[in-house]
Protein backbone atom coordinates (compact mmCIF):
# COMPACT_ATOMS: atom_id res chain seq x y z
CA UNK A 1 0.00 0.00 0.00
CA UNK A 2 1.44 3.39 -1.01
CA UNK A 3 1.97 5.99 1.98
CA UNK A 4 1.16 9.65 1.19
CA UNK A 5 0.18 12.08 3.40
CA UNK A 6 -2.69 11.76 6.39
CA UNK A 7 -5.32 13.81 5.81
CA UNK A 8 -6.30 16.16 8.53
CA UNK A 9 -9.00 13.55 9.56
CA UNK A 10 -7.77 10.44 8.44
CA UNK A 11 -8.55 8.53 11.72
CA UNK A 12 -12.49 9.64 11.35
CA UNK A 13 -15.08 9.37 8.09
CA UNK A 14 -15.68 11.68 5.06
CA UNK A 15 -16.62 15.48 5.56
CA UNK A 16 -14.73 16.31 9.32
CA UNK A 17 -12.06 18.54 8.68
CA UNK A 18 -10.84 20.11 5.54
CA UNK A 19 -8.68 18.89 2.76
CA UNK A 20 -5.22 19.43 3.02
CA UNK A 21 -3.04 21.93 0.88
CA UNK A 22 -1.33 19.23 -1.06
CA UNK A 23 -4.28 18.08 -2.81
CA UNK A 24 -5.04 21.43 -4.12
CA UNK A 25 -3.24 20.75 -7.34
CA UNK A 26 -0.55 23.61 -8.79
CA UNK A 27 -1.24 27.19 -9.22
CA UNK A 28 -1.25 27.96 -12.96
CA UNK A 29 -2.41 24.38 -14.31
CA UNK A 30 -5.46 22.16 -13.42
CA UNK A 31 -3.93 19.20 -11.75
CA UNK A 32 -4.61 16.11 -14.42
CA UNK A 33 -6.58 12.94 -13.91
CA UNK A 34 -5.18 10.63 -10.88
CA UNK A 35 -4.13 7.32 -12.26
CA UNK A 36 -6.41 5.41 -9.62
CA UNK A 37 -9.80 7.35 -11.05
CA UNK A 38 -8.60 6.22 -14.46
CA UNK A 39 -7.75 2.61 -13.11
CA UNK A 40 -11.76 2.67 -11.46
CA UNK A 41 -13.06 4.25 -14.44
CA UNK A 42 -11.47 1.43 -16.66
CA UNK A 43 -12.36 -1.65 -13.98
CA UNK A 44 -16.06 -0.44 -13.60
CA UNK A 45 -16.68 0.37 -17.41
CA UNK A 46 -15.71 -3.20 -18.00
CA UNK A 47 -17.66 -4.49 -14.96
CA UNK A 48 -20.76 -2.42 -16.56
CA UNK A 49 -20.39 -3.48 -19.82
CA UNK A 50 -19.95 -7.46 -18.84
CA UNK A 51 -23.40 -7.13 -16.76
CA UNK A 52 -25.01 -5.53 -19.69
CA UNK A 53 -23.58 -8.78 -21.91
CA UNK A 54 -25.10 -11.02 -19.77
CA UNK A 55 -28.10 -9.46 -19.39
CA UNK A 56 -29.35 -8.39 -23.35
CA UNK A 57 -27.65 -11.88 -24.59
CA UNK A 58 -29.90 -13.74 -21.59
CA UNK A 59 -26.65 -15.63 -20.65
CA UNK A 60 -27.24 -15.38 -16.96
CA UNK A 61 -31.09 -16.20 -17.79
CA UNK A 62 -33.80 -14.72 -17.35
CA UNK A 63 -33.59 -11.08 -15.68
CA UNK A 64 -36.93 -10.36 -13.16
CA UNK A 65 -39.29 -12.49 -11.52
CA UNK A 66 -39.50 -14.87 -14.43
CA UNK A 67 -35.87 -16.41 -13.44
CA UNK A 68 -37.32 -17.47 -10.11
CA UNK A 69 -39.98 -19.85 -11.79
CA UNK A 70 -39.56 -22.65 -14.31
CA UNK A 71 -41.49 -21.55 -17.78
CA UNK A 72 -45.29 -22.28 -18.09
CA UNK A 73 -45.97 -21.41 -13.96
CA UNK A 74 -48.64 -18.57 -14.22
CA UNK A 75 -48.42 -18.58 -10.44
CA UNK A 76 -45.60 -15.87 -10.14
CA UNK A 77 -46.33 -14.56 -14.14
CA UNK A 78 -49.79 -13.36 -13.24
CA UNK A 79 -48.29 -11.40 -9.80
CA UNK A 80 -45.58 -10.23 -12.09
CA UNK A 81 -48.13 -8.09 -14.70
CA UNK A 82 -49.78 -6.66 -11.73
CA UNK A 83 -46.52 -5.34 -10.61
CA UNK A 84 -45.61 -2.37 -12.37
CA UNK A 85 -41.33 -2.51 -12.12
CA UNK A 86 -41.19 1.27 -12.24
CA UNK A 87 -43.93 1.93 -9.86
CA UNK A 88 -42.35 2.43 -6.39
CA UNK A 89 -45.04 2.95 -4.60
CA UNK A 90 -46.55 0.22 -5.30
CA UNK A 91 -44.36 -1.82 -3.78
CA UNK A 92 -44.26 0.36 -0.86
CA UNK A 93 -47.96 -1.08 -0.10
CA UNK A 94 -47.05 -4.53 0.00
CA UNK A 95 -45.22 -4.85 2.82
CA UNK A 96 -47.79 -4.06 5.06
CA UNK A 97 -49.81 -6.69 3.70
CA UNK A 98 -47.10 -8.91 4.28
CA UNK A 99 -46.80 -7.53 7.15
CA UNK A 100 -50.75 -8.16 8.07
CA UNK A 101 -50.49 -11.51 7.01
CA UNK A 102 -47.82 -12.49 9.64
CA UNK A 103 -49.88 -10.87 12.60
CA UNK B 1 -22.29 24.16 8.32
CA UNK B 2 -21.35 24.42 11.96
CA UNK B 3 -18.65 22.25 13.72
CA UNK B 4 -21.63 20.68 16.19
CA UNK B 5 -24.40 20.51 13.44
CA UNK B 6 -21.65 18.99 11.04
CA UNK B 7 -20.89 16.17 13.46
CA UNK B 8 -23.95 15.78 14.14
CA UNK B 9 -24.32 14.72 10.15
CA UNK B 10 -21.44 12.66 10.37
CA UNK B 11 -22.83 10.76 13.02
CA UNK B 12 -25.70 10.13 11.69
CA UNK B 13 -24.01 9.64 8.19
CA UNK B 14 -21.69 6.92 10.03
CA UNK B 15 -24.57 4.96 11.35
CA UNK B 16 -27.00 4.90 8.42
CA UNK B 17 -24.18 3.47 6.01
CA UNK B 18 -22.49 1.07 8.14
CA UNK B 19 -26.09 0.08 9.39
CA UNK B 20 -26.99 -0.02 5.34
CA UNK B 21 -24.15 -2.63 4.74
CA UNK B 22 -25.42 -4.81 7.99
CA UNK B 23 -28.91 -5.07 6.18
CA UNK B 24 -27.49 -6.31 3.03
CA UNK B 25 -25.74 -8.43 4.51
CA UNK B 26 -29.05 -9.78 6.82
CA UNK B 27 -30.27 -9.51 3.39
CA UNK B 28 -27.88 -11.49 2.06
CA UNK B 29 -28.09 -14.28 3.89
CA UNK B 30 -31.51 -15.20 3.85
CA UNK B 31 -30.79 -14.78 -0.25
CA UNK B 32 -28.54 -17.78 0.30
CA UNK B 33 -30.81 -19.59 2.60
CA UNK B 34 -33.55 -19.92 0.31
CA UNK B 35 -31.38 -20.23 -2.67
CA UNK B 36 -29.72 -23.76 -0.93
CA UNK B 37 -32.46 -25.18 1.13
CA UNK B 38 -34.14 -27.74 -0.04
CA UNK B 39 -37.59 -26.90 3.08
CA UNK B 40 -40.02 -25.19 1.50
CA UNK B 41 -41.42 -23.74 4.14
CA UNK B 42 -37.68 -21.83 4.83
CA UNK B 43 -37.60 -20.78 1.59
CA UNK B 44 -41.37 -19.00 2.35
CA UNK B 45 -39.80 -17.87 5.64
CA UNK B 46 -36.71 -16.23 3.70
CA UNK B 47 -38.92 -14.35 0.67
CA UNK B 48 -41.21 -12.99 3.13
CA UNK B 49 -38.79 -11.68 5.71
CA UNK B 50 -36.54 -10.35 2.49
CA UNK B 51 -39.13 -8.09 1.43
CA UNK B 52 -39.54 -6.64 4.88
CA UNK B 53 -35.88 -6.54 5.08
CA UNK B 54 -35.78 -4.35 1.90
CA UNK B 55 -38.57 -2.35 2.12
CA UNK B 56 -37.99 -1.54 5.92
CA UNK B 57 -34.37 -1.38 6.56
CA UNK B 58 -32.52 -1.50 3.01
CA UNK B 59 -34.31 1.07 1.51
CA UNK B 60 -34.66 3.30 4.66
CA UNK B 61 -30.96 3.24 5.13
CA UNK B 62 -29.84 3.74 1.50
CA UNK B 63 -31.84 6.59 1.48
CA UNK B 64 -30.50 8.22 4.78
CA UNK B 65 -27.13 7.68 3.53
CA UNK B 66 -27.67 9.54 0.45
CA UNK B 67 -29.51 12.29 2.03
CA UNK B 68 -26.46 12.54 5.10
CA UNK B 69 -24.00 11.96 2.49
CA UNK B 70 -25.00 14.99 0.38
CA UNK B 71 -25.43 16.96 3.32
CA UNK B 72 -21.96 16.70 4.34
CA UNK B 73 -20.58 16.79 1.24
CA UNK B 74 -22.45 20.08 0.41
CA UNK B 75 -22.08 21.62 3.71
CA UNK B 76 -18.28 21.50 3.96
CA UNK B 77 -15.19 22.17 2.23
CA UNK B 78 -14.89 18.73 0.49
CA UNK B 79 -18.05 19.61 -1.83
CA UNK B 80 -19.91 17.28 -4.05
CA UNK B 81 -17.72 17.83 -7.29
CA UNK B 82 -14.28 18.82 -6.10
CA UNK B 83 -12.52 15.74 -5.23
CA UNK B 84 -12.59 12.82 -7.12
CA UNK B 85 -13.49 10.38 -4.25
CA UNK B 86 -16.46 12.26 -3.35
CA UNK B 87 -18.00 11.74 -6.87
CA UNK B 88 -17.59 8.91 -7.26
CA UNK B 89 -18.70 7.96 -3.76
CA UNK B 90 -21.78 10.14 -4.66
CA UNK B 91 -22.25 7.85 -8.11
CA UNK B 92 -22.01 4.80 -6.50
CA UNK B 93 -24.41 5.10 -3.76
CA UNK B 94 -26.72 6.41 -6.35
CA UNK B 95 -26.39 3.92 -8.38
CA UNK B 96 -26.71 1.04 -5.99
CA UNK B 97 -30.00 2.93 -4.41
CA UNK B 98 -31.49 3.58 -7.63
CA UNK B 99 -31.16 -0.33 -8.77
CA UNK B 100 -32.69 -1.18 -5.09
CA UNK B 101 -35.37 0.75 -5.59
CA UNK B 102 -35.82 -0.78 -9.31
CA UNK B 103 -35.10 -4.50 -7.47
CA UNK B 104 -37.83 -4.19 -4.61
CA UNK B 105 -40.50 -4.58 -6.62
CA UNK B 106 -39.22 -7.62 -8.20
CA UNK B 107 -38.73 -9.09 -4.31
CA UNK B 108 -42.35 -7.72 -3.71
CA UNK B 109 -43.61 -9.42 -6.26
CA UNK B 110 -41.48 -13.19 -5.38
CA UNK B 111 -42.71 -12.85 -1.80
CA UNK B 112 -46.42 -12.50 -2.77
CA UNK B 113 -46.09 -15.96 -4.55
CA UNK B 114 -44.16 -17.42 -1.58
CA UNK B 115 -47.51 -16.39 0.65
CA UNK B 116 -49.67 -17.52 -1.85
CA UNK B 117 -47.69 -20.63 -3.70
CA UNK B 118 -48.11 -23.90 -2.88
CA UNK B 119 -45.12 -26.25 -1.87
CA UNK B 120 -43.82 -26.87 -5.48
CA UNK B 121 -44.50 -23.25 -6.62
CA UNK B 122 -42.36 -21.76 -3.08
CA UNK B 123 -39.53 -24.84 -3.92
CA UNK B 124 -39.15 -23.18 -7.35
CA UNK B 125 -38.26 -19.47 -6.18
CA UNK B 126 -34.67 -20.15 -5.49
CA UNK B 127 -32.56 -17.21 -3.41
CA UNK B 128 -31.54 -13.47 -4.38
CA UNK B 129 -27.82 -13.66 -5.10
CA UNK B 130 -26.78 -11.56 -7.40
CA UNK B 131 -28.01 -7.91 -6.94
CA UNK B 132 -27.26 -8.46 -2.97
CA UNK B 133 -23.97 -9.30 -3.40
CA UNK B 134 -23.03 -6.62 -5.83
CA UNK B 135 -24.59 -4.41 -3.75
CA UNK B 136 -22.50 -5.10 -1.12
CA UNK B 137 -19.32 -4.81 -3.09
CA UNK B 138 -20.48 -1.37 -4.49
CA UNK B 139 -20.98 -0.41 -0.76
CA UNK B 140 -17.70 -1.90 0.26
CA UNK B 141 -15.70 0.33 -2.25
CA UNK B 142 -17.98 2.95 -1.15
CA UNK B 143 -16.66 2.85 2.76
CA UNK B 144 -12.96 2.05 1.07
CA UNK B 145 -12.94 5.31 -0.74
CA UNK B 146 -14.47 6.99 2.15
CA UNK B 147 -11.73 6.10 4.46
CA UNK B 148 -9.06 6.43 2.62
CA UNK B 149 -10.50 9.41 0.55
CA UNK B 150 -7.52 8.81 -2.38
CA UNK B 151 -6.14 12.35 -3.55
CA UNK B 152 -7.54 14.23 -6.04
CA UNK B 153 -9.41 17.12 -7.40
CA UNK B 154 -11.59 17.59 -10.32
CA UNK B 155 -11.22 20.60 -13.18
CA UNK B 156 -13.80 22.24 -11.10
CA UNK B 157 -12.33 21.78 -7.82
CA UNK B 158 -8.69 23.15 -8.82
CA UNK B 159 -11.35 26.10 -10.30
CA UNK B 160 -12.76 26.52 -6.82
CA UNK B 161 -9.36 26.30 -4.98
CA UNK B 162 -7.68 28.62 -7.42
CA UNK B 163 -10.82 31.34 -6.50
CA UNK B 164 -10.74 30.93 -2.88
CA UNK B 165 -6.76 31.53 -3.08
CA UNK B 166 -7.25 34.55 -5.04
CA UNK B 167 -10.18 35.90 -2.45
CA UNK B 168 -7.80 35.02 0.26
CA UNK B 169 -4.85 36.70 -1.42
CA UNK B 170 -6.87 40.18 -2.54
CA UNK B 171 -8.07 40.25 1.44
CA UNK B 172 -4.53 39.77 3.01
CA UNK B 173 -3.30 42.72 0.83
CA UNK B 174 -6.17 45.03 1.48
CA UNK B 175 -4.71 44.68 5.13
CA UNK B 176 -6.61 45.17 8.52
Amino acid sequence: MTERPAHPDSGADTGDGAPEASDLGSASSPPGTPRWVKIFGIVGLVLVLLIVVVIKTGMGGEHGPGRHTPPGDTSSSSTTETTPFDDSLAGIDRPQVAATALE
Amino acid sequence: MKPGLRKLVLAVHLIVSVGWIGAVIAYLVLGVSAATSPDAGLVRAAWIAMELTGWFAVVPLALAALVTGLAISLGTQWGLFRHYWVLISFTLTVFATGVLLLHMPTVSSLADVARRGDSAAVSTLGGDLFHPTVGLLVLLVIAALNVYKPQGLTPYGWRKQQEERRRGQRRVEAGP
